[in-house]
């Protein structure tokens, strides 16, 4: 499991980014994680991912503490950014191989995940050109791809369905159920309501680096809408 | 005015000073105080280096009586400067500009906006002009007598010579940029252009006379005839040197016409490319997608090397050493014995020339800098290596041995062709070997200690992290203290034999290396997490 404990961290000294935030996420979970801009959700999941350190608290991810076992936590882990910067030198496949090498995932299986998630979003034809020539949206493709090529337990996702295309979307969709139906738990951070208040089990909402509300997302809305208690709990602020 | 608005954002996007120095006065005082006098010295260093040989080549004009010769030189290296900036800038600065997309959509005209766009790139041009020809203008002042409206005409017609090549060569440079963008490889189209023409430069350079009193003195010849051949060279020298007026006129409204002509004539040109973009062909294949699986390090540098070759500044700036390596090697050999010739006059001197060779070698390795910038070339791709399970010590050394292949076999080439032509003793020639490999690797895990420390993400494109980053700047000055110190040590102990004193230098470099090693290795993996 995900355990987030107590967890700070300031850029400036000053101002807390993200402020003694707890949370709990078991496997099977879809934890939708929701804010306004700059409430911190992208410094969350960075300091989740072992990209950025914290000031205080403590992340573990299944017993392996990110800021002291951070290799051993890694991986176990995958992370997809708001934004798909890859290396535009590689092709798509090179960068598929780069990730799966390091997660050291055999011949055999990448092979296998490489032509099933290559199917399903449709860039096989283009795996073989370099990424530089790729669209928003192709990128976007091959680092979901490169996240779901070791089979992670733990998936953190920045926006993922910013800049791919409905039918896209569709299939990460599917692609994420499919996961936490073996154990998989993921936490993602969305603008649109929507997709969280149907397709996750449970929400936390950050106001100011601040956890105003979490839980299961059907104790979380009650008899309200995801939009309702989002704007409330914006305008008790 | 618009115009002036469009300025006052484009300058601050290209000249602001934290753009200029590539660090931040306010958060890092130290780092930008050391830029601020590394660049004084880089350029410090050139002027007066360049300086002293206009001074002496002017001595001799003037006693030969043909001080208006300079001029010639002023013309030409004002003009080839401006060749260069506009053959390699002008298809970025005005036919595919990155914030076309921004621009276009506003209430501006597109007149103003590649008026805006024609002065920045002026003023960089004006900046070079100005920074290399004042040695040669001051040259001329002394030996010639100073004349305020000799230097007043010189200074507007020097703000005239930039202009017929800006009118030439933008139209050549689009047409190199369209024609490459057809090709897979265009980036190694453009390299190749850009080499072979500093190579075109620095063999004129080196049409030397060694015999004469100056080194410049082999390009009188060379620069008469091209100047005989252009006519606003001829009104250059005139209007200046006789300050005839009808020639500065000349100049002048021969200039003025051509740009205004130019501008309205690329209005619609200047759109259009830019609403075409610029997208390199890529050739689809039918190839079967085909996995590998490999060590990671193994990864690590080949990713180094695709990097490497995908960025022209990269390869322009850290790739100039082993390419001079290589045609050092061969050029040895072929004028092997014009080299003879000059041991010969060198030998009462006592001179030692594999020493003079070692050195060389050492200044060519120390421009090789990569693993001084390239985690900073990470950039916005660093997540990638921060979330992966690889452990630092690995993307650095990985780093590092990149380095290494880019500098070691061919410093070892240029060795061994050396020692062909030079006959070194098989002795001087196993220690000479191990000294290049041990400052290679040095200067390799140098660089990635400085880049370690002094990284810099954030970047709007490589020129900043390759050109002006303190990384880059400790990476290439770390090598020559190294070298410095190997020669005070060769120069000292000079009574103890050649392979002896090689011998320290290379247990020096190879103890300091191991504890460069240790360090990264121990080291690397906080201050990774904490980057």
């Amino acid at each position: 499991m995900l355990k987030i404990v107590n967890v700070s961290k300031s850029y400036d000294k000053k101002k807390k980014a993200i402020d003694q935030i707890n949370l709990e996420i078991y496997p099977g979970d879809i934890y939708g994680f929701i804010g306004h801009n700059g409430a911190g959700k992208t410094t969350l999941l960075k300091a989740i991912a072992g990209i950025l350190n914290f000031d205080e608290g403590e992340i573990t991810i299944f017993g392996k503490s990110i800021a002291k076992d951070n290799l051993e936590a890694k991986k176990v882990m995958a992370y997809i950014p708001d934004n798909p910067d890859v290396y535009e030198s590689l092709t798509g496949i090179q960068f598929l191989d780069f990730i799966a090498d390091a997660y050291d995932v055999s011949l055999e299986k990448r092979n296998n995940l490489i032509k099933k998630y290559a199917q399903m979003f449709e860039i096989e034809s283009v795996l073989n050109n370099p990424i530089s020539s790729y669209s928003h949206g192709m990128k976007q493709k091959v680092v979901i791809m490169s996240a779901l090529i070791h089979n992670p337990k733990v998936m953190l996702l920045d926006e993922p369905f910013v800049g791919l295309d409905p039918k896209a979307s569709y299939l990460l969709k599917e692609v994420f159920h499919e996961l936490v139906a073996q154990g998989t738990l993921i936490f993602f951070s969305t603008h649109v309501l929507e997709v969280a208040e149907k397709l996750c089990n449970k929400v936390a909402i950050i106001r100011n680096g601040k956890i105003v509300a979490n839980g299961l997302t059907l104790d979380v809305i009650k008899d309200k809408s995801l939009e309702n208690i989002f704007i409330d709990l914006l305008n008790e602020s | 005015m618009m115009y002036f608005k469009l300025m006052k954002v484009f300058f601050k996007e290209n000249f602001s000073f934290k753009k200029l120095i590539g660090t931040d006065l306010k958060t890092s005082k130290i780092k930008a105080i050391l830029i601020i006098v590394a660049i004084i010295y880089g350029f410090g260093s050139v002027i007066l280096g360049f300086g002293f040989m206009f001074f002496e080549f002017g001595k001799i004009l003037q006693e030969a009586n043909m001080i208006e010769m300079l001029l010639e030189f002023v013309f030409i290296y004002g003009t080839f400067l401006s060749v260069f900036f506009v053959l390699f800038r002008a298809n970025g600065y005005l036919f595919h500009y990155k914030d076309f997309d921004i621009l276009q959509p506003l209430p501006i005209k597109s007149r103003t906006v590649i008026f805006a766009k024609l002065t920045v790139m002026l003023a960089f041009i004006y900046i070079t002009v100005f920074l290399i020809v004042s040695p040669i203008v001051f040259s001329y002042f002394y030996h010639s007598g100073f004349d305020i409206l000799k230097l007043l005409t010189i200074i507007v017609l020097l703000l005239m010579i930039p202009l017929l090549p800006l009118v030439i060569f933008a139209f050549v440079s689009l047409l190199i940029a369209r024609f490459s963008a057809n090709f897979r490889f265009s980036k190694a189209l453009n390299l190749i252009l850009m080499f072979t023409f500093f190579l075109g430069i620095m063999y004129l350079s080196m049409s030397m006379n060694f015999s004469g009193d100056s080194p410049l003195s082999g390009q009188i010849g060379v620069f008469a005839s091209i100047s005989k051949y252009i006519i606003t060279a001829q009104w250059f020298k005139t209007a200046v040197h006789d300050l005839n007026l009808l020639a500065m006129l000349g100049v002048v409204s021969l200039s003025l016409v051509l740009l205004t002509g130019f501008i309205f004539l690329i209005e619609k040109l200047v759109i259009k490319t830019n609403q075409m973009g610029m997208t390199t062909k890529v050739r689809s294949t039918n190839k079967a997608v085909i996995s590998k699986k490999r060590e990671m390090i193994v990864n690590i540098i080949d990713k180094e090397i695709k990097k490497f070759f995908s960025v022209t500044v990269y390869v322009f700036n850290s790739g100039f050493g082993p390419i001079m390596m290589a045609i050092g090697g061969v050029a040895i050999l072929i004028f092997k014995e014009d080299l003879l010739t000059y041991i010969d006059l060198f030998e009462g001197v006592g001179l030692n020339f594999e020493a003079m060779v070692l050195l060389l070698l050492g200044f060519l390795i120390s421009t090789v800098f990569t693993s001084a910038i390239s985690l900073s070339l990470e950039g916005k791709n660093f997540w990638i290596l921060k979330s992966l399970p690889i452990k630092a010590e690995t993307v650095m050394f990985g780093k590092m041995l990149f380095n290494v292949i880019l500098t070691l076999p061919l410093s070892l080439f240029a060795l061994f062709m050396a020692s062909i032509a030079l006959q070194f003793s098989f002795v001087n020639l196993l220690v000479m070997s191990l000294y290049l490999i041990s400052l290679c690797f040095l200067s390799s895990a140098l660089g990635s200690v400085i880049n370690l420390h002094f990284p810099k993400f954030n970047y709007v494109n490589e020129t900043e992290v390759v050109k002006q980053s303190l990384g880059a700047l400790l990476g290439m000055f770390s090598t020559w203290l190294i070298v410095t110190v190997n020669a005070l040590i060769y120069y000292f102990l000079s009574d103890l034999s050649f392979p002896v004193l090689i011998l320290l230098n290379i247990i020096l470099n190879s103890g300091l290396f191991i504890g460069v090693f240790f360090y990264i290795k121990k080291a690397a993996q906080p201050i990774f997490y904490k980057l």
